[in-house]
């Protein structure tokens, strides 16, 4: 029993909680309750951390979009690794991300995903690399080896993956979900090493983006003259309510 | 003065031994003097190969002899001992070659290299001894530099050109005349010695030249030193009498020093071909080798290469490599090269490999911090950018040009044409010196009430177009007009553009950009807000 222990005991990827930790702070996210919620006080340095999100767009940009425009201004490279859409300039300058500092990857294969991730996180050096897992189901040995790359890179380390993820084991330092709510999105923190899991915060979007729908008259009425499957639609036939003029009538 | 020479007895064989395929490991015999380095550096033992001119056999290699094969064995008794003989013919043009290479490698020791026809290179070392701190730490050095392209060598120290060359044909080391420190003779009955014990066949002169003074009895270069010269001279004729005052330093002798061409293109061939990739490596690295001796020699960095892999069946390979940063390092450019041949298949043997040098910067050297602790605790910008420079160059090798770029801004108000995509190759250029660390590091968010639209962190590069249901629109779901419109028009010119947009929210809390063409009155999202 003893020996079991200690075999135990010796192996790198067991947390104990004796254990001192060699992330003394970490870079701060730019929102105050989540700092203060996060063990480091922010994203940690040198490990991964996860970003558990059912879609791109539940706010998980906006969340890092503090911490990535400090980093460039800091002069230190950003990467984003297969991207599940465009990153669209204006709205990266808007948040004060330098572009000259991104660097986009495009892969075709899970493989070549891994490794262009394990390369840039090697050779991060205080950077941030961004990476794209969504419909990948990985492996503990993959993201381990992630991990130690992480670690080689003091670098900041992101992972985004599905949602469906949350209930495997993965060696990330911090764990976060984001679930995307009607004003911002809501942060559930599953794990963090050397901290408390299971606290929740909300962030709020930006005013324009969480304003209340628009009256419903205003709504420029979809109008049939190209709409396919509109008229065949058998749930709401479009007889069904009485229809509102378009907002502006269109050019002709 | 102080010359080096550098006497490349087996160059004829060693030149082919790329072909056997090697296996490539960097063990280097440091010794400063060896004979027949590469033999003793524990390789696999090497086929029977002999080389041959017209139908003489001219050299063997070790396994060769002991097979009892010797240079003017007749090729048929050769074929009879050893079936399987390895037979090359002697290829003088690759020997001056591989001279060049070497004499590139050396040039970092000294400026005063000269390649001597057909296996000598000489170096002056006087001007190299402070640097390189004495006569017999700069041999080593040389020794190194000679073994890592693998030749066997013998090298002779003497204040003449012509008396090293005598020297190194020798079999007896002239170090210990030499003062370590500032080169010159301090032994000089040692130095006699060894230069009088030498043999009358190491002589530059005509073989019947060699026969008459045999046959007066003269076996020892000192014999013939000893003779008056007038004597000599009226016996022999003046040649041989200027050409051993040139050994003696009586008369000058001036040499042709290295020369360098404009470009860097050069090539190895194989007779047999080599089949694989890891065979591919050796040659490729001692090709590298010369490139970056060359750059050396012309303080210049290169900013990609160029690998042509000509096979037997006709086709031709080309593997291009770009650095981020011109840089000018072996090992770098061998390990892109590794990433490159990964991914390559070859159809047929390689019978030719060629390296060109495609961009030739004039060398950058980057000035270091002295206080380098402290520049590596504050995360020094310089070296982040080598670091990423190189990232950049590994991705691209693995995984092509196109699938790196960086983004940039375009001058339109079009969504798509509001941004540009740069392509890899001039990321690293366009990087301007890091600003400093800008003061948001406070915990707040720095958001602010810009009047500028609210444009989504992700486009999609084709619209999806939105279903209608009814009175709503339907795109994964029913979507709910937050914002707008706001009207995009323009492009007249070539593609028009009539667009109203508005922000609307998925059901599920995700954030779009949409819009609706005003001409087709057909509904698109066009972006997503992160």
């Amino acid at each position: 029993m003893n020996s079991t222990l200690a075999a135990l005991l010796k192996r790198p990827d067991l947390w104990q909680a004796s254990a001192t930790l060699d992330i003394t702070h970490g870079i701060a996210t730019g929102y105050a309750p989540l700092n203060a919620s996060l063990h480091h006080g922010g994203w940690p340095t040198g490990a991964l951390t996860e970003l558990l999100c059912r879609q791109p767009g539940s706010g998980e940009l906006q969340l890092l979009a503090p911490t990535l425009a400090q980093l460039s201004a800091a002069g230190h490279s950003l990467v984003l690794i297969a991207p599940p859409y465009l990153p669209y300039a204006p709205a990266w300058q808007h948040w004060n991300i330098s572009l000259e500092r991104l660097l986009v990857v495009q892969t075709t294969t899970l493989r070549d995903q891994l490794w262009a991730t394990e390369q840039g996180l090697r050779a991060a050096s205080g950077g941030a690399v961004l990476t794209w897992l969504t419909t990948a189901n990985l492996s503990v040995p993959q993201l381990r080896k992630l991990q130690l790359a992480a670690q080689a890179g003091a670098g900041l380390a992101i992972l985004f993956r599905s949602r469906q993820t949350a209930n495997q084991p993965s060696p990330a330092t911090l764990r976060i979900a984001i679930e995307s709510t009607a004003d911002g999105c809501q942060l559930t923190i599953l794990k963090q090493r050397g901290g408390w899991s299971g606290q929740s915060v909300c962030l709020q979007r930006p005013d324009i983006l969480s304003q209340r729908a628009m009256p419903t008259q205003r709504l420029p009425a979809p109008q049939p003259v190209c709409a396919t499957g509109s008229e065949t639609d058998p749930v709401s036939p479009p007889q069904a309510r009485p229809r509102a003029l378009p907002l502006r009538p269109a050019l002709q | 003065m102080l010359w080096l020479c550098l006497h490349l007895s087996q160059l004829p064989l060693e030149i082919f031994d790329d072909v056997i395929g090697h296996e490539y490991a960097d063990d280097v015999d440091s010794s400063p003097r060896t004979t027949n380095s590469a033999e003793t550096t524990g390789q696999t033992p090497l086929k029977p190969t002999v080389v041959i001119s017209g139908h003489r056999i001219e050299f063997c290699n070790p396994a060769a002899l002991a097979c009892g094969i010797t240079p003017d064995t007749p090729l048929g008794t050769a074929y009879g001992l050893c079936p399987d003989l390895h037979i090359s013919r002697r290829d003088t043009a690759r020997e001056q070659r591989a001279l060049q290479h070497l004499a590139y490698g050396c040039y970092r020791f000294t400026s005063v290299v000269c390649v001597q026809s057909p296996d000598n290179l000489l170096l002056e070392l006087q001007g190299s001894l402070k640097l390189f701190g004495g006569v017999r730490r700069l041999c080593a050095l040389i020794a190194t530099e000679v073994a890592a392209h693998r030749y066997s060598y013998t090298f002779g120290l003497a204040p003449t050109p012509a008396a090293a060359q005598l020297i190194s044909r020798g079999t007896v080391d002239s170090v210990a005349a030499f003062d370590d420190r500032t080169g010159t003779v301090i032994d000089t009955a040692l130095f006699n010695r060894v230069l009088h014990a030498l043999p009358l066949s190491v002589l530059d002169c005509s073989a019947t030249l060699q026969a008459s003074l045999q046959r007066t009895g003269l076996r020892q270069l000192g014999d013939v030193l000893r003779l008056p010269a007038a004597a000599l001279g009226k016996r022999c004729g003046q040649g041989l009498l200027h050409y051993l005052q040139q050994v003696t330093g009586q008369r000058p002798d001036p040499r042709k020093v290295l020369q360098l061409p404009p470009q860097f293109d050069d090539a190895l061939e194989f007779m047999n071909g080599l089949t694989s990739t890891e065979m591919l490596l050796f040659p490729m690295r001692r090709l590298l080798l010369a490139l970056c001796g060359y750059l050396r020699v012309r303080q210049l960095h290169c900013g990609g290469i160029e690998w042509r892999l000509q096979q037997q069946n006709g086709a031709a390979k080309t593997i291009v490599l770009s650095c981020a940063n011109p840089r000018n390092d072996a090992d770098y450019f061998l390990s892109l090269s590794r990433l490159k041949l990964a991914s390559l298949i070859l159809d047929g043997p390689v019978e030719k490999i060629a390296l060109a040098a495609m961009e030739l910067h004039p060398a950058r050297y980057v000035e270091r911090d002295l206080l380098a602790a402290r520049s590596a605790s504050t995360g020094n910008a310089g070296t982040g950018d080598d670091a990423i420079g190189e990232l950049i160059d590994r991705l691209r090798a693995r995984l092509g040009a196109s699938a790196i770029s960086g983004l940039a801004l375009a001058d339109s108000h079009i969504p798509e044409y509001a941004w540009q995509a740069l392509h890899a190759s001039t990321l690293s250029l366009q990087r301007p010196p890091s600003t400093q660390l800008s003061d948001t590091a406070d915990g707040t968010a720095n958001v602010t009430a810009s009047t500028a639209p609210q444009r989504p962190a992700w486009l999609l590069s084709n619209p999806e177009e939105i279903q209608h249901r009814g009175q709503q629109l339907y795109w994964h779901g029913v979507l709910q007009l937050l914002q707008g419109p706001e009207r995009i028009e323009g492009a007249w010119w070539s593609k028009p553009v009539y667009r109203d947009y508005f922000i609307a929210r998925h059901a599920q809390g995700a954030v779009y950009w949409i819009y609706r063409e005003l001409d087709t009155r057909r509904w698109f999202v066009h972006g997503i807000f992160g």
